[in-house]
C-alpha cells in the first residue's frame, strides 16, 4: 500500500533523494549500468526495489540512517528492459533523445571541450536522420545509474562491495563508478560544526532549493510562502504550475508507470580552480573590490554561503544557509537593479526571484516555473584542503580532475533544467546584460564574455572572461517510483 | 524617414521544383558566413545551368544590404486544406526593410539580382530577364497584422559600421568608463562619457522615429477623462444622464453582440472538432514531394521536428526564427473572426505596443500574419529573441489571451471554449488592471484554455512549423531589449538631466 502525506502526495513510493540532499550522509557513490542479460536484470530489479529510501514523513530516522540506495535509468534502460513502446512513446521528447542531439548541445553550450563527442561518458552525439527513430546510442550503452550515499567511506564500501557482487549474477555490466567528495570549508557553522559542503570554487553549495508543495519541509525551517512549488513541477502524476498533469506515461488523473517519478539530470563538470582564481586576482586589481569580494559578486553569496544581498560588505555566521530572501523587494535595503548582489551573479541568475521584470510578485510567479532541485556533490581531491580563498588563489596548478556531479530533479526537463541552463546561465543579454553570460557555468556566445558588476554612480565591466566550467559526461534519466521499479522488476 | 514595414511575397511551385528548389535554399541558408556573404561555390552545382555564372565569387552579399533588417525565404511544401482540398507548394520570400518599398526593392535587386533570379526560377512562372522588379512586387501579400519591436530605428541607426550607429556609441561609452580610475560622481561619470564621444566622433542619428508614447497609458490623461465627465455631470445634469444611459445600453448591446458571436463560434467549434478528425482519417497525409512517407498534417514524424529543432539558434544564441502555417477552419464566421482578431493586434502593435512589448514580451524584432491560399492558411513569420521554449513560454505566460484569439480559429488548436458573455466584461477589467498597476494581472484572463494549456499549446506550435531555410539577420547580436537600451543611451546623452533621471540613465550602460 501506498502511505500519502497529507496533502495526498505519496512519499512512501517516492524515492527518497527527492525529498532530501542526504548531507548526513557525506559519503556517496554513482555507477553507471548497461543491461545484458534482461530477465536477471529484472529479477534484480525486484529485488532492489524494497531496498530503496522512500521520501516517508519527517523524523524518520534520520539520526541513525547509515546509508541510502537510489535508482535512475535511461530511456535505453527502459527500453532495454522491454518497456511497451506505447509507455515510451509518452515520455517527454527531451528524455527520449537525449542531452546530445544538436540542438541541445548549442542551448547547453556544449561546444569545444564540452561537446558530446568529448565526452568521457553518456550520450553519443546524436546526428539529424541518423536513423529512423533518431536515437542516439553509446557503447556500451548507458542503461541504469545507481546512487549510493552513506555516512562514512568504510560503509559506502561495505555497500558498495554487496551490490557489485550482485551485479555480475544479476545481468548488468559496469560501465563505470564516479566517485565523489565531500569538502567542508575553513569557517565553521553557528552550530560549531565545519562549514559545508563547499564547491572547488570554495563556496558553500547546497543551500537554496524549492520547496514542493505536498511534500514535508526541509529539516532546517518553515517554507517560505514565495518559495513553494506546485508538486508536478517535480513529479509526474500531480499538477503542474499551469495545472495540468507533466508530460509523461501517466493518466489524465495521474495514474500509471510514471506517477511518483521525476526527471533526473546529471553533467558532470569540470571546474578550472586555478583560472577562476588567477581571473579574479588578475581582475580584481584596480576596480576597488578585492578578489574574495569579485569572487562573491560572481557568485552572488560569500564563500560561507552568506547571501550578498542581506550582506554585501561580508559575511555573516548567522546569514550562512540563509534562503529567505529576494531581490527587487527586499524588505530593508531593495536590490532591484543589483548593486548589492549582481543581475549577473550565478545564484540571481539561475533563480531570479522577484525580479524578473518590473513586477515583483509576477516574477516570482514566473521565476518558480523554472526551478530546480539540485542533488549534485563535488568530486575529485581539493585543489587546497580546507578551501581557504586566499589559498586556493596562491596555489599553482596541478592539472588535477575535480569538479561537481551536477544532478538536478525536475519534471519538465525543457522548461525547467535546460531554460535556466540556457536561457539565464548561458545568455549574454540575460537581464538587459549585453555580453555576460553566466559568470560560473555560463558559455561563451559571442566574441567576448564580460562580468558586470552594478554600482553607483556607474557600472564596472570585467572583460576577456575565460570558460571555467567544462563539460566531462552527462545523461537525462529518469528516477521512477519504487512501485514503477517493481513493475519493471515483474514486466513480462 | 519612413518607418520599417514588411515585405511579403508569395510564389507557386510547381512539385516537381519543390526538390531542387529545396536543396538550393538549405545550400544558401547553410552557408553564410560571418563577412554575412554566400560563396558560389556552395551553391554553384544547384544552380539552372542557364544561371550559373562562371567566375562569379559570391552567390549573395547580404552584407551589402543596407534596408534589410531580417530576411527569410521559406519552402511551403504542399499540403491539405481544412476540408482536404490541395493546397499547392509556393515560395515565401519576407523582408523587414527600411524606407520606402520602392528603394529597398531596387537595393535587393541591384546587390542581389542574379541571386533572386536564380532562386525565383524554380518557381512558376519564373521572372522574366530584366523583369525582376515586376516581378516581386506583383506577387506581394498584405498582411493581417505586422508588429515591431524597435519601431523607427533604421538598421544604419541601430548596428551600421559607420561610426553613427546606437551600438557603435554604446561601445564607444563603455569604453570611455573602462578606463581607470573609476568616476566618483554622476557628473564625473557623465562628463566623461561626453568626451569620450566627442573623441570617438560620433554624430547623432536622426532622431526621428521617436517611439510614440502609448496613449492609452497615461494616469493623467485617464483622470483628465474623469474630470471632464464630472464637470460635464454637474453642468448638464440632464445630458449627462442621458448620456449615460446611451453607454450603458450600448455597452449591453456589445455585451450581447460579441457574446451570441461567441456562443455561436463555441457551437461551431465542436462540430470542427470531429470534422477534422474525418478529414484527416479519410484523407490520411498529403502527397509528398521526396516520396516519403511522412504525415504532413499533424503529429509530424520526429525527422522533420529535428530539422525545424536543428535550424533554431543556428546563428548564437541570441536570435530565432519561426515560421508557422496553420489552416484556418472552415466558415465565413471563423475567417471574419480571425480578421477582426488581426487587425486588433496590428492596432494595438501599432498604437499601443510602440515600446518594445508585444503585450508583455519585450523579445519580439518583427511579427506578422499573413492570410494566404484564398484564407484558407494562416501564416506567421516571428524573428525574436533566444530559444524557442522561453519564446513559447512569454506567449503562453504573458500573451495567452492574443494568441488563443487568433489562433483558436484554426485547425488542432487546443481546445478553447469562449466565455461568450463574460468577453466584453472581462477585456474591461483586463484594460482596468493594466491602467492600475496593482491588480493582479495574471488573474484577469480573457480565456481559460487554448494557448494556456501549456504542453498541448507547445506541440500544437511545433506540429506546424516549417523549416525556415534561409534566414538573416543583420545584427544577429542583439537583442530587442539591446536595440530599445541603446536608443535610450544615445538619446541621453547631451539631454539634460535631473538627478533621479541622471542615475537612471547611467544605469543603461
Ligand atoms: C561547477 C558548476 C557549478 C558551481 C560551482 C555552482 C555553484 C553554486 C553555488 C556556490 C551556489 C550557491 C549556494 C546555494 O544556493 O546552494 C549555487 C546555487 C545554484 N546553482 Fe549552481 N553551480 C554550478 C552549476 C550549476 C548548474 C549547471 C545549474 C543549473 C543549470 C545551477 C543552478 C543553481 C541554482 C538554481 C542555484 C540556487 C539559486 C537560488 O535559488 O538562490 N548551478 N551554485
Amino acid at each position: 500500500m501506498r502511505l500519502s502525506g497529507a496533502s495526498g502526495v505519496e512519499l512512501s513510493d517516492i524515492q527518497g533523494l527527492v525529498q532530501r540532499g542526504y548531507k548526513e550522509l557525506p559519503a556517496a557513490e554513482y555507477i553507471l549500468l548497461q543491461v545484458t542479460d534482461v530477465p536477471r536484470a529484472r529479477a534484480w530489479l525486484s529485488k532492489l526495489a524494497d531496498r530503496i529510501e522512500p521520501a516517508t514523513a519527517t523524523g524518520h530516522d534520520k539520526a541513525d540512517r547509515a546509508s541510502a540506495l537510489h535508482l535512475a535509468l535511461t530511456y535505453q534502460g527502459l527500453q532495454a528492459l522491454g518497456v511497451s513502446k506505447e509507455l515510451l512513446d509518452k515520455f517527454p521528447l527531451a528524455f527520449r533523445e537525449g542531452m546530445a542531439t544538436l540542438h541541445r548541445e548549442r542551448l547547453l553550450g556544449d561546444r569545444g571541450a564540452s561537446s558530446a563527442a568529448n565526452w568521457r561518458w553518456g550520450s553519443a552525439p546524436c546526428q539529424p536522420n541518423a536513423d529512423e527513430e533518431g536515437l542516439c546510442e553509446t557503447d556500451p550503452a548507458l542503461h541504469l545509474m545507481l546512487l549510493m550515499y552513506a555516512k562514512d567511506g568504510p560503509t559506502l564500501s561495505r555497500i558498495k562491495k554487496s551490490v557489485l557482487d550482485e551485479l555480475d549474477i544479476s545481468g548488468l555490466h559496469t560501465i563505470t563508478g564516479l566517485d565523489t567528495v565531500f569538502l567542508a570549508g575553513p569557517e565553521c557553522d553557528p552550530t560549531g560544526s565545519p562549514n559545508g559542503p563547499k564547491e572547488h570554487f570554495g563556496f558553500r553549495d547546497g543551500i537554496a532549493q524549492p520547496h514542493i508543495a505536498g511534500m514535508p519541509s526541509r529539516e532546517d525551517g518553515h517554507a517560505i510562502p514565495g518559495n513553494i512549488i506546485p508538486t508536478g513541477e517535480i513529479l509526474l502524476g500531480y499538477a503542474n504550475a499551469y495545472g495540468e498533469m507533466p508530460e509523461g506515461p501517466t493518466d489524465a488523473n495521474g495514474q500509471g508507470f510514471g506517477r511518483n517519478g521525476t526527471f533526473l539530470v546529471f553533467r558532470q563538470l569540470h571546474q578550472d580552480v586555478v583560472g577562476f582564481w588567477n581571473y579574479v586576482a588578475r581582475q580584481a586589481a584596480d576596480k576597488g573590490y578585492g578578489p574574495v569580494e569579485l569572487a562573491a559578486k560572481m557568485v552572488g553569496r560569500w564563500p560561507d554561503g552568506t547571501p550578498l544581498v542581506e550582506s554585501p560588505t561580508g559575511p555573516k555566521s548567522t546569514l550562512q544557509t540563509h534562503d529567505r530572501f529576494v531581490y527587487a523587494g527586499h524588505h530593508s535595503h531593495p536590490d532591484p537593479f543589483g548593486l548589492h548582489c549582481p543581475i549577473g551573479s550565478h545564484i540571481r541568475r539561475t533563480n531570479p526571484r522577484d525580479s524578473l521584470n518590473e513586477d515583483p510578485q509576477r516574477s516570482l510567479e514566473l521565476s518558480n516555473q523554472h526551478r530546480i532541485i539540485r542533488r549534485g556533490r563535488s568530486y575529485g581531491t581539493p585543489l587546497v584542503a580546507d578551501m581557504d580563498p586566499t589559498k586556493l588563489m596562491a596555489a599553482s596548478e596541478d592539472h588535477a580532475e575535480r569538479g561537481l556531479h551536477f544532478i538536478c530533479l525536475n519534471a519538465a526537463i525543457d522548461r525547467q533544467f535546460e531554460f535556466v541552463q540556457n536561457l539565464w546561465a548561458n545568455n549574454p543579454k540575460f537581464g538587459g546584460l549585453y555580453d555576460d553570460p553566466d559568470p560560473l557555468i555560463g558559455v561563451l556566445d559571442g566574441e567576448r564574455a564580460t562580468f558586470t558588476v552594478q554600482k553607483d554612480p556607474v557600472r564596472c565591466t570585467y572583460a576577456d572572461m575565460p570558460r571555467f566550467v567544462q563539460v566531462r559526461g552527462g545523461a537525462y534519466f529518469f528516477l521512477p517510483g519504487i512501485t514503477a521499479i517493481r513493475t519493471l522488476g515483474t514486466m513480462k | 524617414m519612413p518607418d520599417q514595414s514588411a515585405f511579403t511575397a508569395l510564389f507557386p511551385v510547381k512539385d516537381e521544383n519543390v526538390k531542387p528548389l529545396q536543396a538550393l535554399l538549405n545550400a544558401v541558408g547553410q552557408n553564410i558566413t560571418k563577412e554575412r556573404e554566400v560563396l558560389m561555390d556552395k551553391v554553384e552545382g544547384l544552380l539552372p545551368s542557364t544561371l550559373r555564372q562562371p567566375g562569379g565569387r559570391c552567390f549573395l552579399e547580404f552584407h551589402k544590404l543596407t534596408t534589410v533588417h531580417f530576411l527569410r525565404w521559406v519552402l511551403l511544401e504542399p499540403a491539405l486544406d481544412a476540408e482536404g482540398k490541395r493546397i499547392d507548394a509556393s515560395l515565401a520570400f519576407a523582408t523587414d526593410y527600411d524606407g520606402p518599398l520602392n528603394a529597398h526593392i531596387d537595393e535587393l535587386i541591384e546587390t542581389a539580382g542574379p541571386a533572386l533570379e536564380a532562386i525565383f526560377s524554380f518557381c512558376d512562372p519564373a521572372p522574366a530577364t530584366g523583369a525582376l522588379r515586376s516581378y516581386l512586387l506583383e506577387a506581394q501579400r498584405s498582411y493581417e497584422a505586422f508588429y515591431r519591436g524597435h519601431p523607427g530605428r533604421s538598421v544604419q541607426q541601430i548596428w551600421g559600421d559607420s561610426n553613427n550607429s546606437e551600438e557603435e556609441l554604446r561601445k564607444a561609452l563603455g569604453k570611455g568608463l573602462d578606463g581607470s580610475p573609476q568616476p566618483a560622481t554622476s557628473e564625473d561619470a557623465v562628463a566623461r562619457l561626453r568626451r569620450a564621444v566627442g573623441q570617438s566622433g560620433w554624430k547623432s542619428a536622426s532622431t526621428a522615429g521617436e517611439p510614440q508614447k502609448p496613449s492609452l497609458g497615461s494616469r493623467s490623461l485617464w483622470l483628465s477623462v474623469g474630470a471632464i465627465l464630472l464637470l460635464f455631470a454637474i453642468l448638464a445634469p440632464s445630458w449627462f444622464l442621458r448620456c449615460a444611459v446611451a453607454s450603458v445600453v450600448a455597452l449591453i448591446l456589445l455585451i450581447l453582440l460579441v457574446g451570441s458571436w461567441g456562443t455561436i463560434l463555441n457551437l461551431l467549434d465542436r462540430r470542427d472538432q470531429t470534422r477534422e478528425r474525418r478529414v484527416l482519417d479519410r484523407q490520411g497525409p498529403p502527397p509528398d514531394p521526396d516520396g516519403s512517407e511522412d504525415p504532413y498534417v499533424s503529429d509530424r514524424s520526429r525527422r522533420r521536428l529535428m530539422i525545424v529543432t536543428d535550424l533554431e539558434n543556428r546563428r548564437g544564441l541570441i536570435q530565432n526564427q519561426m515560421t508557422h502555417v496553420v489552416n484556418v477552419k472552415p466558415g465565413k464566421m471563423r475567417l471574419r473572426t480571425l480578421r477582426i482578431v488581426l487587425w486588433a493586434i496590428n492596432f494595438l502593435g501599432s498604437r499601443i505596443f510602440v515600446q518594445g512589448k508585444l503585450g508583455d514580451i519585450p523579445t519580439i524584432h518583427f511579427a506578422r500574419w499573413i492570410l494566404i491560399d484564398d484564407n484558407r492558411r494562416l501564416l506567421f513569420f516571428s524573428n525574436y529573441d533566444f530559444s524557442w521554449e522561453s519564446y513559447l513560454g512569454d506567449f503562453i505566460d504573458l500573451a495567452s489571451d492574443g494568441l488563443t484569439g487568433i489562433w483558436c480559429n484554426t485547425t488542432f488548436f487546443p481546445q478553447t471554449r469562449i466565455p461568450a458573455w463574460m468577453i466584453i466584461p472581462r477585456a474591461l477589467r483586463l484594460v482596468l488592471s493594466t491602467q492600475s498597476r496593482t491588480g493582479n494581472q495574471s488573474a484577469t484572463r480573457l480565456f481559460e484554455q487554448g494557448a494556456r494549456r501549456e504542453q498541448e499549446f507547445k506541440k500544437w506550435t511545433r506540429d506546424h512549423q516549417v523549416p525556415t531555410q534561409v534566414w538573416y539577420s543583420a545584427y544577429p547580436l542583439l537583442s530587442v531589449v539591446n536595440v530599445n537600451n541603446s536608443t535610450d543611451i544615445a538619446r541621453g546623452l547631451f539631454a539634460p538631466h535631473s538627478g533621479a533621471e541622471l542615475g537612471a540613465w547611467l544605469r543603461k550602460l
